[in-house]
């Protein structure tokens, strides 16, 4: 599983540790049951601050995506997030939404968004249920 | 606490050594005998040494952080304050007491070595050395007050040498009676004194140092109290000598009263001092300046200041009478007490010696001497001990190696020893050979006095000697002037009539430009000094009482109650000047009352220290207004927690 | 009474004529990684050394694990570790007796940890503190104040003339800290980059006072930089969102604080406006503290514009 930040990014710290952890299980290269590194580790190996660490792992573990066990560190579930269904529609619109206004800026035309969206899709690999194959 | 005790390593090491190497090189000034036989006076060199040392000790000990830039590295300890302020002194007390045990040992060895004497018997300068080096605990404290206290730099420069006069003139006047210390009550008294300095110091030590706040209250009444003390002792002391020297000055600008041409009148000296030129009594000069010659002086004693600053090193009983040397190599050594030691300096051997084979004590009172032999050796001289008031006369045997008594012929007395000058010398001495081969090496010689006649000796024994008399001129006026008035300035003298002369009377007063400019010179030092002291003075000191520091002969006992007032105007004018200058600055109503109180009992020097001390910068209260809300905030993490 | 580990409270603190502190008030909660930001001489060694007792605030007051800073137990002291500037330690002692003489003096120092750690760094036990690089004696400063497991660790620009590879060490060991204790920590730097990476809140103190207090994913978030040509006589925004206009050659840099999406379309419609993105902490520091600030209300836009001669 690769993780990576760029502490120059708009985007805060600790949302670039979740969402390259959810890519990893997204893309396959994380399977079910894989352990994550602890706190001290992925803190050390980024170069940030473990506080961030333990925010991303709270957030992955009210999403659902890893579970934490006593003593033994925490596991990746193999699912998707475990959120409501209109919790993660939101969640998926408000993605969505950001990815438009970007495009909107760079000064695409909605025909050529979508076309990019499949693009992505394909290279994914859902299957016909959302799930990785 | 042993901990921080740690980081004061080096310097300890370094000053215990350094220190105690230096120091016992000052005291071994002397040689073996006088130093540890006899038993030295005084150590001058030992005394200002260990001074020094204390007060470098002091300064660096408190220092130490802030020359290594470690201040707030040591401040982050988990230690309390007390502890903190303590540290740098119990290391003192450390390196000192490390002195007094180096130090008297050291110069032990260094003086054994020297004189190439080791006798462990001898000890009598130890109590002598202790307690010279006992100077060094108040210097040691005054470095540490000095260097502690929160104030600039320069100040504590100033506090440092006032204080050092101060201790000096106090522990010398405690500790000395008829100018000889008493070595424990010296050593009592420098205890005395470090003790309350290195109170002090302590308290100084937990300020912190910072121009721009106001001194806290404890600090104001501790520093201040320490400050104006020092320099309010200091200043009388430096004003009383300024003021004697200048009063001094002025007397010795006053005409002297001569006899010249059958009258009795005034003259000065010119500026060629060969000349002296007749003057009125308005102490103006008239007529031409005459030889020296023409005139003859009448004497007479007005009442002078003495210099009093004594701040020197404790004098101690002196127990070195005499010392000789013999023809061998050798020397005689004499006690107080009449002990006699003969050190022979080729051997490195001192024995005992004294009157006949016993080697009984001398008696006390006699001196040691010279009496040149006539016999057939003419470079021949013999030891003798001579007591005029016992009348004894002793002769050292330098074969027998102790005294003899040596008896006069005819059963005559013994008076005194006297000398005569070669020019002088036309001897009688009969079958003795010409006289000229005696002074082949010495230009004098030496002879016996005895009741009825003089002796030199020959081959140990006395016989008849004529010395020469020598015709004394003609003394001079022995009429002498009377001194009516204690003042040094203001007094009267009267001449009574004598060798046909009418009698004179002078009143002396500062009546030309130079006698008044000394005059109030030593007037204005007169009112500068602490009103406490002039109040004192004029209320308490008699004329006759032995004069101290404190003591002002221009207004001692009452006289010119003018002048005492005028000083008393000058503090009230200064605490009134530091009233308004306090006010303005926006000091505290405890800062303005401490030291306009200061200033009205110790004077100038009080205004001056609260115009030091309370600087404006540390009043200033510039605009505080609350600073605008940050322009991009978050919201406070922090919770509120019910206590 | 706050929970807060560290609390200023409009500091004010002077030296002779120049003001130093103009009210300075912040706040750092327990856990959290604060860095106090600011150019040279805007008074981030003065807040620091009042915080720790050496200096007194002359109005104001300031707090540090629940007691006045002026009034501090050797409880506290012994709680807070403090790296400063220049590493001052006794230049008379090894690193032994430095690693002993710390310990000698606090209770809950752990020497084996330390000396452990020394050995990791490459400093032997021998080697007198005079000689050791600047970086080993930051190294040591560090390993010192950590190793007795503080409550509190403040640093005052600890990493300053260290190389890259040593700086990332020194961040190594903050984040070993972070991670084993709960530790606060407050410190002030110049290398934002490394600021970015471990501080929670960010404060930016100019001129004395703050101008910034947030937490940084805020300021990432809330913060936005654009360039903007505008068409003929169109004029830069004004008002609170504003934080910078500096003018280009050709239109104005701004940088805007929670600006809406209608505010980018109204200056898309006006001008040419590339795609706003969020400032990197470096650049939201020079925006701020650098000259040229007439949106932090130094002077009227207006003024501002008539310099520069408008678009």
């Amino acid at each position: 599983m690769i993780i990576r930040i760029d502490p120059a990014s708009p985007d805060p710290l600790f949302e670039q540790v979740v969402f390259a952890i959810k890519s990893a299980v997204a893309k396959g290269s994380a399977s079910a049951g894989g352990k994550l590194p602890s706190v001290r580790e992925l803190a050390r190996e980024l170069a940030i601050n473990p506080n961030t660490v333990v925010r991303a792992y709270e957030v992955l573990e009210r999403d659902g995506v890893i579970v934490r066990r006593q003593g033994a560190g925490c596991f990746l579930t193999g699912r998707g997030s475990d959120l409501a269904g209109a919790e993660r529609k939101r969640q998926l619109h408000e993605l969505l939404r950001r990815a438009a206004t970007e495009s909107f800026h760079l000064g695409f035309a909605p025909e050529d968004v979508e076309r990019a969206l499949k693009k992505c899709l394909d290279e994914l690999q859902f299957d016909s249920k959302g799930k990785k194959a | 606490m042993n901990a921080l005790r740690m980081k004061d390593r080096p310097w300890m090491l370094g000053t215990i050594i350094a220190g105690g190497v230096g120091l016992g090189f000052a005291a071994s000034q002397h040689d073996f005998v006088t130093m540890f036989v006899l038993g030295p006076r005084r150590l001058e060199l030992l005394y200002y040494l260990a001074a020094s040392c204390g007060i470098v000790l002091g300064a660096l000990a408190i220092l130490w952080d802030d020359l290594l830039g470690t201040r707030e590295f040591l401040a982050q300890r988990p230690v309390t304050s007390d502890a903190m302020a303590r540290s740098p002194l119990q290391a003192c007390v450390v390196v000192l007491l490390s002195w007094m045990v180096i130090v008297p040992i050291f110069a032990w060895c260094m003086t054994a070595f020297w004189s190439g004497m080791y006798d462990l018997s001898y000890g009598a300068g130890f109590p002598e050395i202790l307690a010279t080096m006992m100077v060094a605990w108040p210097a040691c404290a005054i470095g540490c007050v000095a260097a502690a206290m929160p104030a600039p730099w320069w100040l504590r420069l100033l506090l440092a040498s006032t204080l050092t006069l101060s201790t000096a003139l106090l522990i010398s006047g405690v500790a000395a009676t008829d100018g000889v210390s008493s070595h424990l009550g010296f050593a009592f008294a420098c205890i005395a004194v470090a003790a309350v300095l290195f109170a002090i110091a302590g308290f100084f030590n937990k300020q912190r140092q910072d121009p721009d706040r106001p001194w806290p209250v404890p600090t104001r009444i501790v520093g201040g109290v320490v400050l104006v003390l020092a320099f309010g002792h200091s200043l009388t002391a430096l004003g009383r000598e300024a003021l004697s020297n200048a009063v001094n000055t002025a007397q010795w600008e006053y005409p002297q009263i001569v006899r010249l041409d059958d009258k009795v009148g005034l003259a000065v000296r010119t500026k060629n001092w060969r000349n002296w030129v007749e003057c009125d009594a308005d102490h103006a000069v008239i007529g031409e300046p005459r030889p020296r010659a023409d005139f003859v002086e009448i004497d007479y004693r007005a009442q002078r200041m003495r210099d009093v600053l004594e701040a020197e090193e404790p004098r101690f009983r002196d127990h070195f009478r005499d010392r000789v040397s013999l023809a061998n190599r050798s020397d005689l050594y004499m006690h107080q007490d009449g002990r006699v030691w003969v050190r022979d300096r080729r051997r490195h051997q001192l024995h005992v010696t004294g009157v006949g084979p016993q080697h009984e004590k001398l008696p006390k009172g006699m001196e040691l001497g010279y009496v040149d032999d006539v016999g057939k050796d003419p470079n021949q001289r013999s030891v003798i001990a001579e007591g005029a008031d016992s009348g004894r006369l002793l002769r050292f045997d330098e074969t027998a190696g102790h005294f003899v008594d040596l008896t006069l012929p005819d059963g005559d007395r013994f008076e005194s020893v006297g000398y005569v000058r070669e020019r002088e010398a036309k001897p009688n001495v009969g079958e003795v050979s010409p006289l000229a081969f005696l002074f082949v090496h010495d230009d004098s010689i030496s002879f016996i006095r005895g009741k009825n006649d003089s002796y030199a000796m020959k081959d140990g024994e006395l016989v008849a000697f004529e010395p020469p008399v020598r015709e004394k001129a003609t003394v001079a006026t022995s009429v002498r002037g009377e001194v009516i008035g204690k003042d040094p300035l203001s007094f009267v003298v009267e001449v009574p009539a004598h060798d046909g002369l009418a009698s004179f009377r002078h009143e002396f007063q500062p009546r030309t430009a130079t006698e008044r400019f000394y005059a109030g010179l030593g007037m204005t030092f007169s009112v500068i000094r602490p009103p406490l002291t002039q109040a004192s003075c004029s209320l308490l000191c008699d004329d006759e009482t032995a004069p101290g520091v404190f003591v002002d002969r221009l207004i001692a006992g009452g006289k010119r109650v003018w002048l005492l007032l005028l000083g008393f105007a000058v503090a009230g004018v200064g605490a009134w000047g530091i009233q308004r200058r306090l006010l303005r600055i926006g000091a505290s109503d405890h800062a303005r009352r401490f030291w306009v109180v200061a200033s009205a009992l110790v004077g100038p020097i009080a205004v001056l220290l609260a115009v030091l001390v309370e600087t404006p910068r540390r009043h200033a209260r510039p605009n505080v207004v609350p600073a605008p809300a940050p322009r991009i905030v978050s919201v406070s993490e922090c919770e509120e927690v019910v206590a | 009474m706050s929970s807060a580990v560290v609390t200023f409270d409009g500091v004010h603190r002077w030296f002779g004529k120049s003001h130093v502190l103009r009210g300075l008030s912040f706040e750092v909660a327990p856990g959290q990684v604060y860095a106090l930001l600011g150019r040279n001489g805007a008074g981030k060694t003065t807040a620091l050394r009042i915080l720790l007792g050496f200096l007194a605030p002359l109005a104001g007051s300031a707090h540090v694990l629940g007691r006045d800073c002026t009034d501090l137990l050797p409880e506290q002291r012994g709680r807070i570790g403090y790296v400063g500037e220049e590493h001052r330690l006794y230049p008379t002692m090894t690193v032994q007796q430095a690693v002993n003489f710390e310990a000698a003096t606090r209770s809950t120092f752990r020497k084996d940890f330390a000396l452990e750690a020394a050995k990791r760094c490459g400093l032997r036990s021998g080697q007198r503190v005079p000689f050791l690089s600047r970086g080993q004696r930051a190294q040591l400063s560090l390993i010192l104040a950590v190793a007795s497991g503080p409550d509190l660790l403040i640093c005052d620009d600890p990493a300053l003339g260290l190389d890259v590879v040593m700086r990332r060490e020194f961040l190594d060991v903050m984040i070993d800290l972070l991670a084993d204790t709960g530790c606060t920590v407050l410190f002030s730097s110049h290398f934002l980059s490394d600021v970015e990476r471990v501080a929670d809140r960010v404060g930016i103190l100019h001129e004395g006072a703050l101008l910034v207090d947030a937490r940084l994913d805020d300021l990432k978030q809330r913060v936005r930089k654009c360039i903007w040509v505008p068409n003929g006589d169109a004029k830069p925004p004004v008002g609170d969102n504003v934080l910078r206009v500096g003018a280009r050659r050709q239109g104005f840099d701004l940088t805007l604080l929670d600006a809406t999406e209608a505010m980018f379309a109204d200056l898309a419609k006006s001008g040419e406006l590339s795609p706003p993105e969020a400032p990197s902490l470096e650049d939201l520091f020079l925006d701020i503290t650098g000259p040229e600030q007439p949106g932090m209300l130094r002077e009227p836009i207006e003024q501002f514009l008539s310099k520069t001669g408008g678009a």
